[in-house]
């Protein structure tokens, strides 16, 4: 990796303080840094303006999972490691657990967080396909309060605005105890998803997420509903799916109906 | 540290030894443990997370040197494989050597570290799991898997000061 370029570095205590350090031109959010550094050393186009990190990891806002409103709410500085073994998470969203779990690899993990992983522009965030597949809202910070977007809209707004300076400060997700996470992945560790899926069953719905399959994890309502019918699988993963990038498009469709059928299987179990 | 700039006085602790610097504020960990303090056995891979070679411990817990700005270690402790005090570091050390646990040595330090940072006794699929962030191109991992396993029978015992 080359050097980082120059920077300055900031650690707000208050989250008023981190609000006017990310309206200066150049700031950047940064925390886990596990994505963030990366694309900085390789001088990616994403993070060309970053001429500041103002290190969040201080806001108390932004830490913890909690009981509330009869779902959680997990702070957006919650890592991968954690959140991989949070009892509350395990119980009432597994498939977000999961996901956590099969992300990168230990020393990433304990570093990587949720805020982190929905900001970076990656095809195929685990935690990300999971919060999809929860309909999770995002907590955004803004100095009247924090907004909740929902997180399918969050990601839209942050391929056409990145570079946003926006804080995630956490999600909030309703209780989802029959779901799953499944991928497959080139190598065990870091290996970004080549395809990934995330399962909800809920009543009598049932909600998809794919990951590696388009430009960010998205929700795949026609291949939910191939999936309750019983037929029809292949034809709304062609539908639904834009499987760019590396690997043939064949073969991640292919992979694509072998992990959600597998995620499924375990959501209802 | 509050406010921004581009250099900060920081002190951390490796090894045990208290450091006090300067450094930037684009100065990774790694930079700060080879470049700052001439420790050179943490190994500098990839330098972006891919490979674990620069693995070491951070309070404890394990990270990518190459990934963490050295400005977050300020009033932190920072495990490296130069730490002569841990025996559980000793005795991984020995163990890689009497199983043949490397060849070119690169990765060894990163190995070590990460393993380091398992719980005692971990059976070989934890062991392989701790370890799936570190890449080793000589020996094909089964020595390595070995040797942490004789590290926690053999811990205490025989040791060395290198």
């Amino acid at each position: 990796m080359a050097d980082l370029p120059p920077l300055r570095y900031a650690r707000p205590r208050t989250l008023r303080a981190a609000l006017t350090a990310l309206a200066r031109p150049g700031a950047c959010v940064y925390a886990g840094g596990t994505d963030l550094l990366v694309a900085l050393g390789e001088r990616r186009r994403w993070a060309r303006f970053v001429r500041e990190l103002v290190d969040v990891k201080g806001i108390d806002e932004a830490r913890g999972v909690v009981r509330r409103d009869g779902g959680l709410r997990i702070g957006a500085l919650v890592t991968a490691a954690e959140l991989g073994v949070d009892a509350a998470v395990l119980r009432h969203a597994p498939a977000l657990a999961e996901a956590a779990r099969l992300t990168s690899a230990p020393a990433l993990r304990g570093r990587g967080t949720v805020g982190g992983n929905l900001v970076t522009p990656h095809p195929a965030g685990d935690v990300t396909t999971a919060l999809v597949a929860l309909d999770a809202m995002v907590e955004v910070a803004s100095a009247r309060g924090p907004r909740l977007v929902h997180v399918v809209d969050f990601l839209a707004g942050q391929d056409a605005a990145w570079p946003t300076q926006r804080l995630v400060l956490g999600v909030r997700i309703a209780p989802r105890p029959a779901s799953a996470f499944e991928k497959v992945a080139g190598r065990a560790a870091f290996g970004r998803a080549l395809v990934a899926a995330a399962v909800v069953a809920h009543g009598r719905a049932v909600r998809v997420a794919l990951g590696g399959l388009g430009a960010r994890p998205f929700a795949a309502p026609r291949t939910a509903e191939a999936l309750q019918r019983g037929d029809g699988l292949a034809t709304a993963l062609a539908a639904e799916c834009r499987p760019g990038g590396d690997g043939d498009a064949a073969h991640r469709l292919a992979l694509a109906a072998v992990v959600v059928e597998r995620a499924r299987a375990r959501a209802c179990a | 540290m509050t406010a921004a700039a581009t250099s900060f006085a920081i002190t951390v602790d490796v090894n045990g030894r208290e450091h006090a610097l300067r450094v930037e504020a684009r100065d990774t960990l790694a930079a700060l443990l080879r470049d700052h303090l001439g420790l050179t056995g943490t190994k500098i891979g990839c330098g972006v997370g891919e490979c674990g070679a620069c693995t070491v411990l951070l309070d404890g817990v394990p990270v990518v040197a190459c990934l963490v700005l050295a400005v977050e270690a300020d009033g932190r402790r920072v495990t490296t494989i130069e730490d002569e005090r841990d025996p559980r570091l000793e005795a991984l050390r020995q163990a890689f050597v009497a199983e043949a646990a490397l060849q070119c040595g690169f990765c060894t330090p990163g190995m070590i570290l990460a393993a380091r940072a398992l719980p005692e006794g971990a059976d070989d699929e934890a062991v392989r799991a701790g370890l799936a962030g570190n890449i080793c191109r000589c020996t094909g991992y089964t020595a390595i898997v070995r040797a942490v396993a004789r590290a926690s029978t053999t811990r205490g015992r025989g040791r060395r000061r290198g």
